[in-house]
């Protein structure tokens, strides 16, 4: 009887399954409670979203026991999903249902989905903005960290001169340079992608060079007498090797560009998620303030996670226990 | 033709001269038609490998000798260079590349990979390693790492 240990698990994760479902059905019934104090209109949405989320977890229930992929997804989901519907129980008890924060700063989650709803093309519109600034931003900054952070590691003569210019400029924080920026570039955009690429570079360069030049020497004794030449020895060996410190200054620099953003865009870019930000704060609508907060979150980890896979991918040649462990996802 | 005129290679370590050439092998030449070193002059493990196309000589690649000279083909040794194989103590394959990489990577540096190619399989067979052709180094055990190693400085 092979499927004998089946029914254990199956039930295993029937019964976190109803502890998720149970939580979800908490905030339902909190939300009928509390929204009763709103205007009907702006927790409609909220109150379907709650809904179909209970549905769902109604409903993929019976649909586990036959899709085992399903079923391991759900275990180890489980806690995370019921733990965030507890919590969005508690910030709706919070805000709306005792009003225990002053109301127009902090609204609940039903005001919030309702903000996401109802502005979702402006809010799509910045989210792209601010896309296609961070990625040209990047863009720019890595090639020219990748390119001064090799020349720097690869050349002494290059890191005499390079390194302490590196060492005195780079820690400036690049929103530092916004004032000198908007006087000499001819657009806000155009400096804002400079001012992006200046944070990516500095951390980008400094992790390559000291990548390239920590390269352990047997490596390149080995690559000489297989009879390498400058090219080979720079590209095929000295930049693999550094690889894994290049990733460091990307994580580094991806941060840093995100804090970059959000600042070019609230102080001078007339577009984007920053700029939105400032906007919904200037007319006191405190739901879209942290609706921006929510498409921040999962635009700026969903950029995370995509460089991190990249990375995993990239590096599968590191052993596995030094590898993997950090992302999670 | 590989010559040792009265060579020495010494390294003060905890006040002791020792004389390096006895610590283990390092220089692995390709000579075919000279005879190797003396057995005590190199790791048993080593000399397996090199059989009659290899033979070791030296030890650290950018040290130079204390006293004397090695000469191949009437030729003084001062560093690394592609005429030689170079084993290390450790296996030095590059971590990021396949055994098999590894192995082609001498070809491929002198950029002579597409002609030599079917060399490469023999090299592997010679160092026993063709079921983990697509296997990285560090999935190796130590030995496995340095007779790839070795395989990897044949060609």
């Amino acid at each position: 009887m092979p499927p004998k240990p089946l029914p254990v698990s199956v039930a295993a994760s029937l019964r976190t399954l109803s502890i998720f479902a149970g939580a979800v059905a908490l905030a339902v019934v909190v939300h009928l409670i509390a929204s009763k104090n709103e205007p009907p209109l702006e927790t409609r949405f909220y109150t379907i979203f709650l809904c179909s989320v209970l549905v769902i977890a109604l409903i993929t229930a019976p649909a586990q026991i036959f899709w085992p992929r399903l079923r391991r997804w759900r275990q180890t989901l489980h806690p995370i999903l019921t733990a965030a519907a507890l919590l969005l129980c508690l910030w709706e008890i919070i805000t709306s249902g005792v009003r225990l924060l002053p109301l127009p700063y902090f609204p609940g989650p039903a005001k919030v989905l309702h903000s996401l709803i109802t502005d979702r093309m402006l809010l799509f519109d910045s989210t792209w903005h601010s896309l296609i600034l961070l990625l040209s931003g990047c863009a720019l900054g890595v090639i020219a960290g990748l390119i001064t952070g090799l020349c720097i590691g690869w050349s002494p003569p290059v890191r005499y001169w390079g390194m302490p210019l590196l060492k005195v400029v780079g820690p400036i924080p690049a929103t530092a340079w916004i004032p000198l920026a908007m006087v000499v570039s001819p657009s806000a955009l155009i400096s804002a992608v400079a001012l992006i690429a200046l944070a990516v570079w500095f951390p980008v360069t400094m992790l390559t060079a000291s990548g390239i030049s920590n390269t352990r020497a047997s490596y390149l004794d080995v690559a000489r007498t297989l009879g390498a030449g400058r090219g080979y020895l720079i590209f095929r060996v000295a930049v693999p090797a550094a690889l894994p410190n290049i990733f460091i200054g990307l994580f580094m620099g991806l941060g840093a560009s995100f804090l970059t953003l959000v600042v070019a865009e609230t102080v001078g870019v007339k577009s984007g998620l920053g700029w939105y930000l400032s906007w919904a704060q200037g007319w006191a609508e405190y739901g879209k303030v942290f609706a921006t907060l929510v498409i921040m979150a999962a635009f700026f980890s969903t950029i995370m996670t995509a460089l991190f896979k990249v990375r995993d991918r990239m590096l599968v040649w590191q052993r596995e226990s030094s590898n993997g462990d950090d992302d999670g996802c | 033709m590989l010559k040792v005129p009265h060579f020495s290679f010494a390294m003060f370590e905890k006040v002791f001269l020792i004389p390096a050439i006895r610590l283990i092998g390092g220089w692995f030449y390709r000579a075919s038609q000279s005879p190797l070193p003396p057995a005590s002059s190199c790791r048993s493990s080593d000399r397996a490998v090199a059989e009659n196309r290899l033979c070791c000589v030296s030890s650290q690649v950018s040290d130079f000798p204390d006293s004397g000279e090695l000469l191949v083909d009437g030729q003084s040794i001062s560093g690394p260079s592609a005429e030689r194989g170079l084993v290390f103590q450790d296996p030095n394959l590059f971590p990021w590349l396949t055994v098999r990489r590894n192995i082609e990577a001498g070809l491929a540096a002198r950029g002579v990979l597409q002609q030599k190619r079917s060399e490469v399989k023999e090299f592997m067979r010679l160092v026993g390693l063709e079921a983990f052709a697509d296997a990285y180094p560090h999935h190796l055990s130590g030995g496995m790492a340095q007779r790839g190693s070795s395989g990897s400085r044949l060609d």
